[in-house]
């Protein structure tokens, strides 16, 4: 491109000159859209983590040991310590001995873990109940031996030599070996849900302090609030328990994390909770704050089992993504079901409403809920009643529907009413619900302008047709508006009328002024170097222009600068 | 669990997506409840339409795509914002206009909005509203029609407040027609439907006329009201009541109580049967009316007994009250009226309860003043600020007319003189107008004049009918100087003068004399409007020449301007084929643009309004600003290489 004619518009974005001032570079045309980073390219492990991880066996590896189990060299280490294990195929039977190593191989007990995951979903989440029964009074899950494990998982994370060094003599020595232990002790007390066994035994704090295993690792992440990182964890083989996957789920909640709540909703369905109802619950919650509805949907539809929350959820997920509609197709089938509706599903229902800002339905709505479903309109029905009306922007009937509540308005009606009336920009209706809200919680007070008064207030006059000031006033001036006249005579081509026109267009000051403009806050200067001389078709439109922006346009070409300010050039038209 | 999958497979049996089952199918065409003909409704007006550019500024909900074979109508209606939008910088933006509204700087609020539009950060329709809200409440007609002009001409796409509003400004300006036209392409156009508040709106409105026409609109409005699924509104029907009552129809009147009384309390409504009060008002006056004072009476008795019994529902507020009132003042019920106001006065807690208003006392310094208890009307008037009511320049004038009507010119300088301070309502053109009629009535020339300098020094406009009521007056007390600069001032302003104008200044100007400024004025007027010099006019000068035997005075003033036109002529073609070979004088045209610069005096009386004027977004713009950032970046070479052909090398040394 060498051979390139053209002018070039130097627009920059740097703030060189003053701080208020926003300077666009330009170098070539081809960079028009300047600024406007490449979207970051999504990692694609996703779908290859599991995958590879998942190796020979089943999901149960990840009840069994607590880990994700399968790596490389990790069956190796545990060689040495017991001798009876082998490295895990996927055969059932690889998982007798180490049952037979804790001594306690309880025939139900096996039952239950050969049960393929398939063939039904009840027996399997009895299971798990159980193992939180057990978990439960340890207060924390996974209480120090798994973390043990942590090394082994993750090696290239966290390389400990010492740690390993521990695992490494073949014969295991003394101290080690009560380390060892435990670790049998618990996970025989988890396989069976048979707290009472031996003592839960947190780990040796040396332990624990040199090697923190995934788990923990995700709580402190978590707990940072790196969801990303927390969710390559999960995928490097930690194997958490429900808390801690809740908890991971309920740190997504930017729409950023909607890659995150995919991924662990991989994560989720090849781990053994995968048909239980609380954790399904859980994603389509992360799935609605992070605005992937149609993900939530998807799982949703997927779901072996609904409970009333699960279609509370999802409705209420359809208010929050501005998709009410749904939610309320969504309602209409649930009472097409014959579900027995509760309070929470009318709060749902209501904020689906405001969402579709159907005010109709949701007065209607609003009346069955007693009347048919024997729900009593709780303080939260009453401001869902408001949002409807707010969000609709229907402030009149707001402030009608307070009237006539049952009870004394509380100070939250008051206050939602006041911000719906300040989003509104009606003062006097804001003024009045900020009074009450105050009168009744003085705390809210907040100094705030007086608002002006009003010069006319036909609405409570009672004056009819006194105002005779209309005869005596004269009509406002009509100011005639600057208007663009496209100036042909600086497009040489030799085209048509209305396509020269056309080429003004797009002359390159004006694209990088619209740039500019669109990509600035409001009465930025904006400064626009270009390296020819501007057409005197585009000074008279950006001497428009900036009258109409109500901003200072400096255009600097190949002579002079020109300062566009209020309609007008510095060059005093000395073009 | 089994159950509900059946139904699933039956509705969302594509595998992987959930896609909202097209609307038709769910539905039959007559519907089995109330709530689904309320949503076909609603989804009937809403699915031809655009969705809002960015959904809470999430990542884009993949939406059902539009199937290919739905024409895609770029005129369809869009959907306006939701009120999540409104965060960031826009609620900033919000905020920060909020604040400037309520600093009643509404000129630069406007102005701000405006150059938001060219920003990244967009107004809202929120914004919008606010600002348009805060000019209607300082009644500047004018500023709202050209805010509401731009930012629909800018692709801000206008919400039902919006549409309020815009009705509520033409109503009060008593462009009927206008609010109706607006009313049809709400219902036509717009994604949603109209609220009560709309139709409050409207047919206040019209009922407020008490023209026949207009008043059959506003039933018939108030029948497409209830076809449209919204409930009987008993504020609606008390409008429609003393709508006819002013027609003398209380027949009709009557019949409108029994409807309205009948279908209150439909469930699915805020309204109760209580709320039948609303419209005892109306209905008081249309027994009055009638005749029937006893019922009249009952009515009074019901809504105190009402009252009485706490566990209402239904507070009676000042609306109620004052409906009430003004109609027991107005029939001869003076007792009755005083003892109810008496006890608006106790029960009024605010901000809990507000039983008094502007308007209640409106209505009895109305009252006071009709009979002729002056007094007690100034009285009653002062102590309204006892209960936070503030008088408006409505209410001033009411009681200054009243105070001038009765030759109480002293009370009334003394109510006058009240006005204008912090916070208070400020005199407007006819303040001004009634003090100086009733200065020429008595004789005080000076006064006058000088109430009339003070209206344009605080930068009010007078109409042409007030100046010319102004000049006669000067010129029937001889004082043809301050006629003539009146006349000159009116031109200043850029104000027509009328026949009558000229009639005035010619016959004065020519009794007293003063010849030359006759042709000066001619001259002018020649050039400026040459049809205005009409032949009775002309006579008139020609008459009064002779007698000073300079007639030819005025036919040299008409062959002066033959020539300058033949001379005008001439130097456009000469322009004209200038213009052709050479590049023409962008003064030309700066000139031309600098003319429009701002010497006009404002709208309003405020001195805020005369900072900046309105700028209007000219089309062209617009949608260069739009062609610009949608365009190829190819095609900006290929148009202005053209231009700049070898000084395109230069590229890189400029950066």
């Amino acid at each position: 491109m060498a051979t390139h004619a053209g002018i070039s518009i130097v627009f920059s974005a740097c703030k060189a000159r003053s701080p208020t001032t926003s300077l666009f570079l330009l170098r070539s045309r081809r960079n028009l859209i300047v600024g406007s980073n490449l979207t970051t390219v999504k990692c694609l492990s996703t779908y290859t983590a599991p995958n590879s991880q998942q190796q020979p066996h089943d999901s149960r590896v990840y009840q069994r040991d607590g880990v994700g189990g399968a790596h490389p060299g990790g069956p190796n280490q545990w060689n040495p310590q017991n001798p009876n294990w082998r490295p895990p195929m996927p055969d059932n039977r690889n998982w007798s001995p180490p049952q037979d190593a804790g001594g306690r191989p309880p025939p139900h007990n096996q039952n239950q873990w050969g049960a393929p995951q398939d063939l039904s979903g009840r027996p399997f989440v009895d299971n798990q109940s159980q193992r939180y029964a057990s978990q439960d009074p340890s207060g924390r899950p996974f209480p120090g031996n798994p973390n043990q494990r942590a090394p082994f998982q993750d090696p290239s994370r966290r390389p400990l030599p010492d740690n390993r060094n521990q695992w490494g003599p073949p014969p295991p020595p003394p101290p080690q070996d009560t380390n060892r232990r435990p670790i049998a002790n618990t996970q025989n007390q988890w396989n069976q849900g048979n707290p009472s066994g031996s003592s839960p035994a947190p780990p040796p704090p040396s332990i624990a302090a040199t090697a923190p295993a995934p788990t923990a690792d995700l709580l402190t992440l978590i707990r940072e609030r790196k969801v990303k990182e927390a969710v390559d964890v999960l995928f490097s083989g930690a194997s958490p328990d429900l808390p801690t996957l809740v908890s991971l789920l309920n740190a997504c909640d930017k729409s950023d994390f909607a890659e995150e709540v995919r991924r662990i909703q991989d994560f989720v369905f090849r781990s053994p909770f995968r048909a239980d109802v609380q954790i399904n619950n859980e994603l389509i919650k992360a799935y609605s704050r992070c605005g992937g509805m149609q993900n939530a949907r998807q799982l949703f539809d997927r779901m072996p089992d609904r409970n009333l929350e699960t279609w509370n959820l999802m409705i209420s997920g359809y208010a929050a993504n501005a998709l009410g509609d749904d939610g309320l197709q969504l309602f209409e089938q649930m009472r097409k079901l014959g579900l027995q509706l509760n309070g929470d599903t009318f709060a749902a229902v209501l904020s689906a409403c405001a969402s579709a800002e159907a005010v109709e339905e949701g007065f209607i709505y609003f009346h069955s809920m007693e009347k048919e479903c024997g729900v009593t309109p709780q303080l939260e029905h009453y401001l869902g009643m408001i949002d409807v009306l707010g969000k609709s922007g229907h402030m009149t009937e707001a402030e009608e529907f307070i009237q006539k509540l049952p009870f004394e308005p509380t100070p939250e009606i008051w206050e939602s009413l006041m911000n719906f009336a300040r989003i509104h920009g009606d003062l006097d209706l804001e003024v009045r619900a900020e009074e009450l809200l105050v009168s009744l919680d003085p705390s809210k007070t907040v100094s705030k302008i007086p608002a002006p008064p009003p010069k006319i207030q036909l609405w409570i006059n009672m004056l009819d047709g006194k105002n005779k000031v209309s005869e005596y006033r004269a009509p406002p001036v009509k100011k005639k508006e600057p208007g663009y006249v496209p100036d042909t005579r600086y497009v040489l081509h030799d085209i048509d009328q209305e396509a020269k026109e056309q080429a003004l267009l797009y002359h390159s000051e004006r694209l990088a002024i619209a740039y500019g403009l669109i990509s600035t806050p409001a009465r930025m200067p904006l400064r626009i170097i270009k390296n020819l001389r501007i057409c005197g078709d585009c000074h008279n439109a950006i001497k428009i222009m900036s009258r109409i922006v109500g901003r200072e346009l400096i255009v600097r070409d190949n002579k002079r600068f020109h300062h566009f300010k209020d309609g007008k050039c510095s060059c005093n038209d000395y073009w | 669990m089994a159950l509900s999958r059946s139904i699933f497979n039956l509705r969302f049996l594509k595998p992987s997506h959930h896609t909202p089952v097209p609307l038709q199918s769910l539905r039959f065409l007559s519907f089995a409840t109330t709530e689904e003909a309320a949503a076909e409704r609603r989804r009937r007006k809403r699915r031809q339409r655009l969705d809002p550019p960015n959904l809470i500024g999430r990542q884009p909900q993949t939406r059902p795509k539009p199937s290919p074979n739905k024409v895609s109508n770029p005129n369809t209606a869009k959907l306006p914002d939701t009120v999540s939008v409104l965060q960031g910088n826009r609620l900033n933006l919000h905020n920060r206009i909020l604040t400037l509204i309520r600093e009643n700087d509404l000129t630069e609020a406007a102005l701000l909005t405006r150059h938001s539009i060219y920003s990244n950060c967009r107004p809202t329709i929120f914004t919008c509203n606010a600002v348009l809200a805060a000019l209607l409440r300082q009644s500047r007609y004018a500023d709202f029609a050209a805010l509401h002009r731009f930012i629909i001409q800018a692709g801000v796409v206008p919400n039902i407040v919006t549409y309020n509003l815009l009705i509520n400004a033409y109503l009060d300006c008593r462009k009927y027609d206008i609010a109706l036209d607006h009313y049809k392409s709400l219902i036509n156009d717009a994604p949603f439907n109209p609220s009560t508040s709309t139709y409050r709106i409207l047919v206040r409105g019209l009922c407020a006329t008490g023209d026949r026409e207009r008043i059959d609109r506003a039933i018939s409005l108030k029948d497409e009201m209830l076809s449209k699924g919204l409930a009987p509104d008993p504020v609606v029907y008390d409008h429609v009541i003393s709508g006819l009552v002013k027609l003398d129809d209380a027949e009709r009147a009557l019949e409108m109580f029994s409807e309205v009384k009948e279908s209150l309390g439909t469930p699915g409504t805020i309204f109760i049967p209580e709320d039948i009060v609303r419209v005892y008002g109306s209905l008081m006056k249309a027994y009055f009316k009638n005749g029937m004072e006893k019922e009249a009476m009952d009515c009074l008795g019901e809504l105190l007994a009402r009252e009485n019994t706490q566990n209402s529902r239904c507070k009676t507020d000042a609306i109620v009250y004052n409906s009430v009132l003004e109609a027991l003042v107005k029939n001869e019920k003076l007792e009755q009226g005083m003892q109810l106001f008496d006890r608006m006065k106790n029960i009024h807690d605010p901000p809990r309860r507000l039983t008094v208003n502007l308007g209640s006392f409106n209505i009895m310094v109305d009252m006071y003043c009709s009979k002729g208890r002056f007094p007690e009307a100034m009285e009653v008037f002062r102590k309204m600020d006892e209960k936070k009511c503030f008088p408006d320049t409505l209410s001033y004038n009411n009681l200054i007319e009243q105070l001038l009507g009765a030759g109480m010119m002293g009370e009334a300088e003394e109510i006058y003189a009240e006005m204008g301070g912090e916070n208070k309502a400020k005199p407007d053109e006819f303040t001004y107008v009634l003090f100086i009629d009733s200065c020429f009535g008595q004789n005080r020339i000076d006064d006058a004049y000088s109430y009339f300098m003070k209206m344009v020094e605080s930068g009010l406009r007078p109409n042409v009918g007030v100046y010319n009521k102004v000049m006669n007056e000067l010129l029937k007390a001889v004082q043809v100087d301050r006629a003539k600069e009146l006349y000159n001032q009116m031109l200043e302003k850029e104000l027509k003068p009328d026949c009558t104008s000229y009639d005035l200044i010619f016959k004065g100007l020519c009794e007293h004399g003063k010849l030359d400024d006759v042709l000066d004025i001619i001259r002018r007027m020649l050039k400026e409007d040459e049809s205005a010099f009409s032949e009775e006019l002309r006579e008139y000068v020609t008459e009064a020449l002779r007698k000073e035997g300079r007639e030819e005075d005025l036919t040299r003033l008409f062959e002066e301007r033959e020539k300058e036109k033949e001379k005008e002529k001439e130097e456009a073609l000469a322009k004209d084929s200038r213009a052709r070979i050479s590049i023409p004088s962008i003064e030309a045209l700066t000139s031309k643009f600098n003319k429009k610069e701002p010497d006009v005096a404002p709208v309003e009386g405020s001195s805020t309004s005369q900072s900046k004027p309105a700028i209007e977004l000219s089309g062209s713009i617009e949608t260069l600003v739009n062609g610009a950032s949608s365009s190829e970046v190819v095609e900006v070479e290929s148009a202005s290489s053209a231009i700049s052909g070898q000084e395109g090398q230069g590229v890189e040394s400029s950066s």
